[in-house]
C-alpha cells in the first residue's frame, strides 16, 4: 500500500503535498499527477460531481481526484487502497480540513499550505482510512 | 449580591441582546488583524497597539450599553468586578464566560482564563517565527477591558499573558487594578 497526495491551486500551482511508501517512483509522482490535471479539467465540467476515481493509471498505480468547488484539485496517486468508498470519504474530510484552513485570516488561497498542523491531520486522516 | 451574576448574564445574553453569525463576527475581526499585519509590514508590536487603541474606543461606549442593559450599581470591591466581567460582560457580548484565576492577596489582581476564544477560531499564526512570540491575536479585548472599566472610574493596567494560538495551554488575560480615579474623564480619544 502505498500514497502520494497533492492539493492543487487554481492556477495548477502545487500547495501541499505528502507522500506515504512511494519510494521507487517518488521522484516521478508529481509529473504523473500534474499529467493527470488535463483529464480531470476535462472531465469536471461534464459532471457536478466532485469526486473522481481511477482517471489516470502509471504502472499499476491509480490515479484519483477531487474538485473543490472553489476549484481546487486534490489528487491522489496510489496503489492497493483498501476501497473505493474509503478514498471518497477521505477526499470529503480532507476538504473540511481544507476548508478550515482557507477561513485563517493569515492564508490567501493559492498560498502553499505550510501549516504543521494540517500536514498532522492530515497523516491522521490516511491512518484512518488506509492504514498508512 | 442578591441574585447569582452567572443568571443575570444569561438572562441579558437571552432576552436583551441582538445576535450576529458568529462565523461572520469571527472572519471580520480576522481580516481586520490580517490587513492590520499587511499595513504595518508585520511589525506585530505596532499591530498590538493598533488592537488596543481599537478597543479602548469600542470599550468606552460599550460600558454605556453594559449598565443600560444590566443596571448594574457600583461594585463593592474588584472582586465583585472580576465576578461581573466574566459572568456577565463575556456572556453578554461574545457568548463565553472566562474563569477568574490567581486572585492577589491585596485584591488587585487577577486573571481572566478563556476557555473558548470567540475571535479566534480557524486562526493560525503566520509562521514567519515572529508572530508566535510577538502578536497578541486578540488583542482587541485588553483595550475594551481598558476603556470600559476606565469609564467607571477605575483604572487597570490589561494584558495578555498566555496565548492558545501561541501554543500556550490557555488564554489569559491579566488584569491589575492601579487606582480609581477621583474625577470623571471625559469621553474622547486618548
Amino acid at each position: 500500500m502505498s500514497l502520494y497526495l497533492a492539493l492543487i491551486g487554481t492556477r495548477d500551482n502545487p500547495l501541499y503535498e505528502m507522500e506515504i511508501k512511494m519510494d521507487p517512483i517518488r521522484d516521478f509522482c508529481p509529473f504523473i499527477v500534474h499529467s493527470a490535471l488535463d483529464i480531470i479539467e476535462d472531465l469536471q465540467w461534464k459532471t457536478n460531481q466532485l469526486y473522481f476515481k481511477n482517471i489516470d493509471n502509471y504502472d499499476n498505480y491509480s490515479i484519483s481526484g477531487y474538485v473543490t468547488p472553489g476549484n481546487i484539485k486534490f489528487m491522489i496517486l496510489y496503489q492497493n487502497l483498501r476501497s473505493d468508498e474509503a478514498i471518497r470519504q477521505f477526499f470529503g474530510e480532507l476538504n473540511d480540513l481544507y476548508v478550515k484552513t482557507l477561513l485563517s485570516p493569515f492564508y490567501t488561497i493559492n498560498e502553499a499550505i505550510r501549516s504543521k498542523a494540517f500536514d498532522q491531520k492530515v497523516r491522521m486522516l490516511s491512518r484512518k482510512y488506509f492504514n498508512l | 449580591m442578591s441574585k447569582p451574576y452567572k443568571l443575570i448574564g444569561e438572562d441579558v445574553y437571552k432576552n436583551r441582546t441582538e445576535k450576529i453569525n458568529s462565523e461572520l463576527f469571527t472572519l471580520t475581526y480576522g481580516s481586520v488583524v490580517a490587513q492590520l499585519c499587511r499595513d504595518y509590514n508585520n511589525d506585530y508590536k505596532k499591530v498590538n497597539e493598533q488592537l488596543e487603541s481599537m478597543g479602548y474606543n469600542i470599550g468606552i461606549r460599550l460600558i454605556e450599553e453594559f449598565l443600560a442593559k444590566t443596571n448594574f450599581g457600583r461594585c463593592i470591591n474588584f472582586k465583585e468586578t472580576a465576578e461581573i466581567i466574566s459572568k456577565v460582560g463575556f456572556k453578554m457580548f461574545l457568548n463565553t464566560t472566562p474563569t477568574v484565576d490567581n486572585f492577589s492577596a491585596d485584591g488587585k489582581q487577577f486573571n481572566l482564563i478563556l476557555e473558548d476564544n470567540p475571535l479566534a477560531e480557524f486562526v493560525e499564526l503566520p509562521d514567519d517565527n515572529k508572530a508566535v512570540k510577538e502578536l497578541w491575536y486578540s488583542n482587541v479585548l485588553v483595550g475594551v477591558l481598558k476603556g470600559a472599566l476606565q469609564m467607571v472610574q477605575l483604572d487597570v493596567d490589561v494584558s495578555f499573558v498566555k496565548d492558545i494560538l501561541r501554543g500556550d495551554p490557555s488564554t489569559e488575560i491579566k488584569l491589575r487594578l492601579n487606582k480609581i480615579l477621583k474625577d470623571e474623564i471625559p469621553a474622547g480619544e486618548d
